[in-house]
């Protein structure tokens, strides 16, 4: 059973409530991500309702062709009504009564008389279905993805990868074409880099850092994964570029600074992402471990053990509790 | 007198663009309607956040609650404020969606929707844990509210309105608004009293009168 308080405290428990419960506004980053997701939508909306108006634009062409057929055989005085078809057009701009109209109130002269034996004449009515405004213009297109079929049909696949470097800086459909043709050209990778270095778009950001983690695994590239993470938070896998260059100043590059800095960033990044951190947490305790920042390790490692408590039992997991004074607080 | 947040982000940004945006979104101009989503969204998120208390994917809500404006735009005649109407739609859909979660039969029990990542610069583990912590609890409280005084609570002293705005968005007489505000203060006060997560809400103000004594 609630307690019953007096009404004057009431007010004051209910103001410190509304305070703290008052909820957070999302970033700009969020408001961005959410227009993304709701243009989307909006798409996949718009094209339901499309599809649906075409059955009722056909009705409404039967409709109008009887009327249609009545007043033709009223003016051709007693002759067979026409037959009428009805052809659907999407993406005209006329109103489908216009198409009417213009038929309806032509000189019943122009319709020719019907002669004995020969079939009536087919009337062919078009009915537009209005484009929404919602319709995106067509994307342009670009030439090069001719250049890259033709260098790499002669066998150049360096120079395709270069044309597909310089096609990815204003096009971002050339960024797994090129990801592909790193693959049959690794020696064009400092061209493509040095091609990209300037652009600050996300996809061929993205791509730099991946071609680097994938590739060169030094540090320009550790240099490039941060550049994009700073520059795209937001972006679907800023996260797991950050955690995979967080890996590579551990495992290779030997910085561990760097590694805490990239795992530290995989972790603010995951909310944007909408990916568990879990992973980048107990990296980051295990790099700070070894930098020797104990409080902030357990922090993590306790943080991490609370979000997967199975994880206990791991070896690796254990090793470092065990190593940071945790393992009997379980 | 200090205006209220509503007031105040309309006389601040001057009427006319929400009005404006408005006839270009209705007239088809998606980029008129994506301004009106950046400005309102913030809102939005926050106060479906509120409403749905411990159940639904407030990113959904939301979502929905801009799809549905914009498919219904045809039919803002613009006798009330757009901010209004769009809180309307907001408050409908959110507890649409929480009708509709709650005829679902989730196996493992699994109905509730998980806590937002409260990660945050300077933020240690600990305080981010505790942040989890109050934000359940707060869910909680909100949960235990009705509908009607969960919609006064959240629009009058969560996000601000004075009453006469919460009547008017939701269409009933301010003195109603008043009596729904009086008895949701009431049952927060008790859930929270009740909340063993909430206990330093009444540690900050001392104890109740009555409380303590003999």
């Amino acid at each position: 059973m609630t307690p019953r308080v007096p009404t004057g405290d009431d007010d004051a428990v209910a103001a410190a409530f509304a305070e703290a419960a008052a909820a957070r506004r999302p970033s700009r980053f969020e408001t961005a991500r959410a227009g993304r997701d709701l243009e989307g939508a909006l798409d996949r909306m718009e094209a339901r309702r499309v599809r649906a108006l075409r059955p009722v634009a056909a009705a409404t062409a039967v409709v109008v062709a009887g009327a249609l057929g009545v007043v033709s055989g009223l003016a051709m005085s007693g002759e067979e009504p026409n037959h009428v078809a009805v052809v659907d057009h999407v993406g005209q701009t006329s109103p489908a009564l216009t198409a009417f109209d213009a038929v309806a109130t032509a000189p019943p002269a122009a319709v020719p008389p019907a002669a004995p034996g020969v079939p009536p004449p087919v009337l062919v009515l078009e009915v537009p279905v209005p484009p929404s405004p919602l319709q995106r213009p067509p994307r342009p297109t670009h030439g090069w993805r001719d250049a890259v079929a033709s260098l790499q049909q002669a066998g150049d696949h360096a120079g395709a990868a270069r044309a597909l470097a310089v096609a990815l800086r204003s096009d971002d459909d050339a960024a797994a074409p090129l990801l592909v043709a790193m693959r049959h050209a690794p020696g064009a990778l400092h061209d493509v880099d040095e091609v990209l270095a300037p652009v600050q778009r996300a996809e061929p950001m993205r791509v730099r850092c991946e071609l680097g983690l994938l590739k060169r695994r030094d540090r320009a590239t550790l240099e490039a994964c941060r550049a994009f993470a700073q520059q795209w938070p937001e972006h679907p896998g800023a996260r797991v570029l950050a955690f995979a260059a967080g890996r590579l100043a551990e495992d290779e590059l030997g910085d561990l600074a760097a590694a805490e800095a990239e795992f530290g960033r995989a972790i603010l990044l995951a909310p944007l992402a909408g990916l568990p951190s879990t992973d980048a947490l107990l990296a980051r305790a295990r790099v700070r471990a070894s930098l020797g920042v104990l409080d902030e390790a357990r922090s993590d490692l306790r943080l991490y053990l609370h979000q997967e408590p199975a994880a206990a039992s791991e070896p690796s997991v254990r090793a470092l509790m065990v190593r940071l004074d945790l393992a009997n607080q379980d | 007198m200090p205006q209220t947040p509503l007031a105040h982000l309309v006389s601040s940004r001057a009427p006319a663009d929400d009005e404006a945006l408005v006839a270009r979104a209705r007239a088809g101009d998606r980029a008129a309607f994506a301004q009106l989503f950046t400005r309102h969204h913030g809102r939005v998120t926050a106060m479906c956040t509120r409403l749905l208390a411990d159940r639904g994917r407030v990113d959904d809500a939301v979502q929905q609650t801009f799809l549905e404006a914009w498919r219904c735009l045809h039919r803002f005649e613009g006798r009330s404020r757009f901010t209004t109407w769009l809180t309307r739609i907001a408050i409908h859909t959110c507890f649409g969606l929480r009708r509709r979660l709650a005829r679902l039969v989730f196996v493992g029990g699994a109905g509730d929707e998980p806590l937002p990542e409260l990660e945050a610069p300077g933020r240690t583990p600990e305080q981010m844990v505790l942040a989890r912590a109050r934000e359940a609890a707060i869910r909680e409280v909100l949960a235990s509210l009705s509908e009607k005084k969960r919609t006064v609570f959240v629009l009058a002293d969560l996000e601000g309105l004075s009453s006469p705005e919460v009547a008017e968005v939701l269409g009933v007489p301010d003195a109603t608004v008043r009596t729904r505000l009086f008895h949701a203060r009431r049952a927060v006060a008790a859930a929270v009293r009740a909340h063993p997560g909430l206990s330093d809400l009444l540690d900050q103000r001392g104890p109740a009168r009555g409380e303590g004594e003999p």
